[in-house]
């Protein structure tokens, strides 16, 4: 299974991090200080009144240096990935994935050169895909027409108040992707088939438990367990580190 | 926030997975949201949960389909 090494996780938001302060900071190439959610609004990019410019002609003179379509092409992995997270996050149908990417791409292509030189690339096209999925989940609420007395999970999820700061989630954190899938790998085989079904791919319980032949209950408990185990790794690695 | 509608903290981390797996229905997230803003060991909890699988999520990415970088380039081209 091809992957990436982003990080969606920063935990910042827009009134922590300076502009000015945060191009320099992209510059030492660290997904974590890109933002996310709310906070990564799309239309605080500069658009410019007059289009007379080629987007394909356009060099960026830093990070990602050639055209937009050597930048994109060498990003577009990376840019799927946000996407996915992103629906996923906010509770999107997968399908629209296609759809995302293709608001998006157009954003940024028709203002390739809003990109500011010398900055990040990833993040400037992760905070277009970002602001679109938004655009389009409040489109989805608009067409339900229903009052939204709670706001969405992944929105309540992203409020700072329920991101506090801890060892553990710290470890979370810092802790690299391919970490992560080698501990995920190392789960005993029930748990990682039931953390596999819920979590990624974002099944049912009982969807889950017909797909494994369980019960749903045992499913619970699998992907509990699966949880549990993962977090004991990673304090486990955490405290070996600590010991170096 | 309405204290009486605090549904104590074995209710609420008995759930937290759950809605971090968007398996609550609404009120029950309204149920388990509200009493982590007032319990931090909850909220910590909820904050670690949420991290963990968005960071498993992440690291477990899908990758996207052949050929649709490809296309989605030449549809921008053909439709400028």
């Amino acid at each position: 299974m091809p992957r990436d090494e982003s990080n969606h996780e920063s935990g910042e938001t827009a009134n922590d991090v300076d502009d000015s302060v945060t191009d320099e900071l992209f510059l030492e190439l660290d997904d974590s200080l890109v933002r996310e959610g709310m906070a990564a609004n799309a239309d605080e990019i500069q658009i410019p009144e007059t289009t007379g410019w080629n987007p394909d002609t356009i060099e960026t003179d830093y990070l990602n240096r050639g055209s937009f379509d050597e930048v994109y092409t060498e990003l577009f992995p990376r840019i799927y990935n946000h996407v996915t997270f992103e629906i996923g996050r906010l509770g999107m149908k997968a399908e629209l994935a296609g759809e995302v990417l293709q608001i998006a791409s157009r954003k940024a292509h028709d203002n390739w050169d809003s990109y500011t030189q010398g900055t990040y690339a990833l993040a400037w096209f992760k905070k277009i895909v970002t602001n679109t999925c938004f655009n389009l989940r409040r489109q989805e609420w608009t067409r339900e027409n229903r009052l939204v007395t709670t706001p969405d999970l992944a929105l309540l999820l992203d409020n700072a108040g329920f991101r506090t700061p801890s060892a553990e989630k710290m470890a979370i954190e810092r802790i690299r992707e391919e970490e992560i899938r080698a501990m995920f790998d190392l789960l005993p085989d029930p748990f990682r088939a039931a953390t596999k079904a819920v979590v990624l791919d974002g099944m049912r319980t009982d969807e889950a438990a017909e797909l494994l032949s369980i019960p749903a209950a045992t499913v619970l408990t699998q992907v509990h367990r699966g949880r549990a185990r993962l977090r004991s790794m990673i304090t486990e690695q955490r405290e070996k580190e600590r010991e170096i | 926030m309405d204290t009486n509608r605090d549904c104590g903290c074995a209710s609420a981390f008995g759930r937290i997975e759950a809605l971090v797996d968007g398996h609550l229905r609404t009120t029950e997230t309204v149920d388990v949201i509200d009493h982590c803003a007032s319990c931090e060991s909850c909220a910590q909890e909820l904050d670690i949960v949420s991290t963990l699988t968005e960071r498993v999520k992440t690291a477990c990415f899908e990758a996207p389909p052949a050929g649709m970088c490809d296309e989605i380039l030449n549809s921008l081209k053909s439709n400028p």
